[in-house]
């Protein structure tokens, strides 16, 4: 069954505000022949009406009432005390030979109401313990944006962009023994194969040590799938294409008109490994994948108790100095001391709410690929993943203790000897858990005071030749490049999700831990690959290799990605040189920036501290971005801006569109867009007609999809 | 209170035949039995639900297929599909309480009711998960809206009544369980899309 996301969700807002009426009782008969309506044919409706009527019986059936005390023990033991009530029963009945089954459904009967009223909760109540909360969800009034800005300034219509749709997983049915369906789903890609191990790990040792070793040996994996699968590749892409996804790629922001003259104006034939070189020793660089890493590790919105700016500056020093990542991932997990002096303290201070089960869950999600929440309350659906993983896991982070004085804070190992952790099992039996990481287990026995977990940990996960710390890794930055992650999940590697190229994985996976996690080492195989030099375009034979519909990815293109909040307004200050109008003012850039783009995004506390951005990278939202004053100014070609400028400089008409076209698209334009302008600006009379057009070109330029995805 | 319930009672909810000599007794249900019952009563509660709209019918309209489905518990297969059997009879509880009420509420025409009666057959998968998710949702309220929230839903009370308990107009009480019943669903489709259930 389909889930709503938040689109859908506004979509159908008028339908919740009926369901709503519906819900108190206060809904008239016309209100109620429109919720009929809207329900009739519409079957996304009449799923959400029933999703959310069965959210108002739940609550009204057990959840918020004050009989919820029943527990799993309960639920299972009726049978058991089924006879007790019996017995009783047949006492004050009158005694008579053919007449128990009357007395005994009778009884039965009150066993039912009973249970009816007691026997409520029978799974998932063991996590009434969370509790601790301190901020609040966001109302639905900071979602609603997209509708009023589907025109933008002065009205003009913006054309609608297609996003993929995410794919319907493949799945299966199969009945429990009462009938009822059990629906599996494979997080794996469909058609995939299931690799034997033997021969992912010979090819994957076989990789060279040279930087021309492992491109190579990028191609060869890549191509042996393209022929497997009977698809050839895209042509490269030409350059303008290719130089505006490095850049975003690389350093967050397209690059600006004078950059992208010169790159295609250079007939170097090393140019694009050049400025693959160059760029990842650019400062925007640090600060782009400061910003990709920050966003993952504590979110957009800022959590309690943590210095962003702080975690900024201990990952704007570690890609600066290209520390390497095993490090760096050792330092998030034993961090120590001061939130403020020690930067890295704040991911994990970020994830320590709900006795720390967040933390643990976004350990694994971010550094090993492994979803391990869902095994907090059960065993894993699609694996062999079993409950005391999660807990083994947890036990590490035990020790952890958050002091906070007068608005200091800063994370601690106590020193403690961790005592088993109780959890419950979906029976209701508890059972005890101790750290235990990849088969090693620490009993109170073997731990002393001197011994600190989290350190333990976080060097049993990085040694190793292969380590799913470097797999995790690849898998993201892979999925950075090329649009999709070998897994269908990027960070969902357990054992259910069966990687596209298993051997590609693995051997990369190898050839980064030799390359002592060698970060920008690892960029360069990437993005001097072959893949990553072809367009984004389908040709005839490759319409089948698109991940967003499911299909195992095969790289033969590279698939097209939507800008995130940041890069789309770092892009439009570029574009728009809104930032001249701030001098060379970074901070207060990064200021807007930050104002900008919490419209977007709303958090959650949960089990693995979500958030959800509701930036999807459409049009309407990139127009959003624009009302800010400071692209608003910077658009206004009656100042001393950029867009004024051109059009007040002496050049021909062609040079002005030309201008524009580079400035916004990294491209000459094409005929047909010249051509269009000056038919337009012919057709007007008054006198303004070229200056005029010329904006609503830039207009058009910026709120194209051209400009708002990754291609 | 259990010598309440006397065999009379039984006969006259139709539960047990009046006449001793129409058949012998048939076995007492089996511990399987009443296990499938008591686990499927919110199934079969929500079931109802969601054709009726309204929380107390559908109390109603459980507890008159409850007396159905005891008194033919020896027509049960043990092995069949528990839950189809009993939604037939709970269709048919719906269907003869619609009867009842027709003239005087709001109630949904027969395609619909048929339709959603459908849909919900097909959506019981995504049920134990959405409630556990909803068990994790409500614990992430802020302690405010939690509260309001249960006070809304204790047992006999309404929107109006909270608003009177609180002496909040009861326009603005009616917008907050709005918005937190929102959050509630919101949060539930997000676990479950996290979960991999799409």
């Amino acid at each position: 069954m389909k889930n709503v996301d938040s689109r859908q969700l506004e979509e159908y807002s008028g339908l919740f505000e009926l369901l709503e009426l519906q819900l108190e009782d206060r809904i008239s008969r016309s209100e109620f022949e429109r919720l009929e309506a809207m329900i009739r044919h519409d079957s996304t409706a009449r799923k959400l009406y029933l999703q959310y009527i069965d959210l108002h019986g739940m609550l009204h059936y057990d959840t918020a009432a004050p009989h919820v005390t029943a527990t799993t023990e309960a639920a299972e033991a009726i049978p058991k005390t089924q006879p007790a009530p019996a017995e009783i029963c047949l006492q004050t009945s009158r005694p008579q030979s053919a007449g128990i089954m009357p007395t005994v459904v009778s009884c039965l009967v009150l066993v039912v109401l009973f249970g009816y009223f007691a026997f409520t909760g029978d799974d998932g109540d063991q996590l009434g313990r969370v509790d601790i909360v301190e901020h609040p969800a966001p109302g639905p009034g900071s979602i609603a944006t997209s509708d009023q800005n589907s025109t933008g300034r002065n009205g003009r219509r913006m054309g609608p962009i297609q996003l993929p749709e995410r794919p319907v997983r493949p799945r299966e049915n199969r009945s429990d023994f009462n009938g009822r369906t059990i629906e599996v789903v494979y997080n794996a890609w469909e058609g995939s194969p299931v690799p034997s191990k033997d021969s992912v790990s010979q090819a994957a040792q076989r990789v060279g040590s040279s930087d021309a070793d492992v491109v190579a040996f990028i191609n060869e994996q890549i191509q042996k799938a393209w022929e497997d699968n009977e698809v050839s590749p895209s042509p490269r892409s030409e350059d303008p294409e290719w130089l505006r996804r490095t850049y975003l790629d690389l350093v967050g922001h397209i690059p600006t008109a004078k950059q992208a003259r010169e790159f295609l104006a250079s007939e170097d034939p090393r140019k694009r490994a050049d400025l693959i070189n160059a760029l990842l020793e650019d400062e925007d660089y640090v600060r782009n994948w400061t910003t990709v890493w920050t966003n993952l590790l504590i979110g957009r919105s800022n959590p309690r108790e943590v210095d962003r700016l702080a975690l900024k500056k201990f990952l704007r020093e570690s890609f600066a100095n290209n520390r390497k990542w095993d490090e760096v991932v050792e330092e998030f997990i034993a961090a120590q001391g001061n939130h403020k002096e020690n930067g890295a303290t704040n991911f994990l201070l970020a994830h320590v709410n709900d006795q720390a089960l967040p933390a643990t869950a976004t350990v694994a999600r971010l550094f090993l690929g492994q979803q391990l929440q869902c095994l907090q309350c059960h065993n894993h659906p699609f694996n062999d993943w079993q409950q005391h993983k999660f807990w083994g896991f947890h036990g590490f982070f035990s020790q952890m203790e958050v002091v906070s004085d007068r608005g200091s804070t800063a994370l601690i190992d106590s020193g403690s000897i961790p005592e088993a952790i109780f959890y419950e099992r979906r029976n209701g039996l508890m059972r005890a858990a101790y750290p235990e990481f990849n088969g090693k287990k620490f009993r109170p026995e073997d731990v002393t005071e001197d011994t600190r977990l989290r350190e333990e940990l976080a060097t049993m996960m990085t040694s190793g030749e292969s380590t799913d710390v470097a797999r995790a890794f690849v898998n993201r930055m892979w999925q950075h490049f090329f649009g999709a992650a070998f897994t269908p999940a990027v960070d969902d590697m357990g054992p259910h999700a069966v990687p596209s190229h298993p051997e590609l994985l693995e051997g990369l996976a190898r050839a980064f831990v030799r390359s002592n996690y060698n970060v920008k080492q690892l960029i360069r195989w990437m993005t001097n690959s072959e893949a990553y030099q072809l367009s984004s375009r389908f040709n005839d034979t490759n319409e089948i290799d698109d991940p967003a519909a499911g299909q195992m990815p095969l790289f033969s293109r590279v698939y097209v990605k939507s800008m995130s909040v940041e890069q789309t307004f770092d892009s439009l200050m570029i574009a728009t040189r809104a930032g001249d109008a701030l001098g060379a003012d970074w901070d207060a850039v990064d200021r807007e920036r930050q104002r900008v783009q919490k419209q977007f995004v709303m958090q959650w506390e949960t089990e693995d501290n979500d958030e959800a951005n509701l930036f999807n990278g459409s049009v309407p939202q990139a127009l959003m971005m624009m009302n800010s004053p400071l692209i608003q100014t910077a658009l206004d070609s009656s100042k001393g801006t950029y867009i004024g400028r051109v059009i007040r400089s002496p050049g021909s008409e062609t040079d002005k569109i030309e201008a524009l076209a580079m400035a916004a698209l990294s491209r000459p334009p094409s005929s047909g867009e010249i051509a269009a302008v000056r038919e337009m600006a012919r057709s007007r009379s008054f006198e303004n007609g070229m200056s005029t057009r010329l904006e609503d070109l830039f207009w058009a330029y910026l709120n194209s999809s051209e400009f708002i995805l990754i291609h | 209170m259990l010598s309440e319930i006397s065999r009379a009672d039984c006969i006259g909810r139709g539960l047990v035949a009046s006449s001793p000599d129409i058949q012998p007794a048939p076995t007492v249900p089996s511990e399987e039995f009443v296990q499938l019952f008591s686990r499927t009563q919110r199934r079969i509660y929500l079931h109802i639900l969601g054709q009726v709209g309204n929380p107390n019918d559908a109390d109603e309209i459980l507890q008159e297929t409850n007396v159905v489905i005891w008194s033919k518990f020896d027509r049960f297969e043990l092995g069949t599909n528990f839950i189809a059997w009993t939604f037939q009879i709970a269709n048919f509880e719906v269907l003869k309480f619609r009867d009842r009420r027709r003239s005087n509420r709001l109630v949904f025409s027969d395609d619909i009711v048929e339709a959603i009666a459908e849909d919900s057959e097909e959506s019981q998968d995504d049920l134990d998960l959405r409630r556990a998710a909803l068990g994790e949702c409500l614990g992430k309220l802020r302690p405010k809206d939690r509260e309001l929230i249960q006070t809304r839903y204790a047992p006999g009370n309404k929107g109006k009544d909270v608003a009177s308990l609180l002496g909040r107009p009861s326009n603005s009480v009616y917008q907050s369980i709005g918005r937190i019943r929102k959050t509630l669903f919101e949060c539930i489709n997000r676990r479950l899309s996290a979960e991999g259930v799409r």
